[in-house]
């Protein structure tokens, strides 16, 4: 697995984003998986830098392909348990006086992926996320 | 690199990734929209729920004021598909 450290701050989007395109370009992966890549990693460190305030550690993230399967995991160390695999669903065919934004971005990262893990081991937050890779 | 900017005929131009970063550069813009509005984005790469918040929030001030609301137009096959899957697509104009 290719893993790297990002600074718990918004601001490491951008870095997140050349991690994706570097180990995309060395995995045969087109501009669609990048954009999905980029996507699901964006909506999980968000929350985690949202809902993990209190934690100075950075997050790491970590990738791998194995024939046509992506696994993508989101370690946050040090933090309480927060288990966004369990959030409500979100109703996407309320009227537009009746939406909100929250919890939008958990209910898009299930519509990606073909699988979405929560653990919680040693005070330390594990996201894994499979997504398979189209011919 | 992202940008939003408001021109003088009352359309939005996006450009670059609207990811969470860019919430308030982006808030500024679209708070000044008053009337409707056309929102281009051709030159956009990307977005994220952060992102559809912030035109989810206009369309809903908009809409609430007796307005029309947002026009989006030329976004890219990916953001499209961000759209439906959040089922944007019955809140929003999109051509």
């Amino acid at each position: 697995m290719t893993e790297k450290k990002f600074k718990r701050d918004f601001s490491s989007l951008e870095l997140i984003d050349a991690f994706v395109r570097s180990f995309a370009a060395g995995h045969a992966l087109d501009d669609e998986m990048v954009f999905t890549l980029d996507f699901v990693i964006e909506e999980i460190f968000t929350n985690m830098v949202k809902y993990q305030s209190a934690s100075g550690n950075d997050v790491s993230i970590g990738l791998s392909r194995e024939n046509d399967m992506l696994t993508i995991r989101l370690v946050d160390y040090g933090v309480e348990y927060f288990d966004p695999t369990s959030a409500p669903g979100v109703d996407i065919n309320k009227p537009l006086a009746e939406r909100r934004p929250g919890g939008l971005g958990v209910h898009l990262v299930k519509s990606y992926v073909d699988d979405f893990r929560y653990e919680y081991t040693d005070d330390n937050s594990i996201i894994t996320l499979i997504k398979k890779v189209k011919d | 690199m992202f940008d939003a900017k408001l021109l003088d005929d009352g359309r939005v131009e996006l450009f670059g990734r609207f990811d969470a970063a860019q919430v308030e550069k982006a808030r500024v813009v679209f708070d000044l929209v008053k009337g409707p509005a056309t929102v281009d984005f051709r030159g956009l790469e990307y977005i994220s729920s952060a992102g559809l918040g912030i035109l989810l929030m206009t369309q809903r001030r908009l809409k609430e004021a007796g307005g029309k609301g947002l026009k989006l137009m030329n976004m890219n096959k990916h953001i499209g598909d961000v759209f439906r899957y959040a089922g944007f697509d019955q809140v929003f104009e999109i051509v």
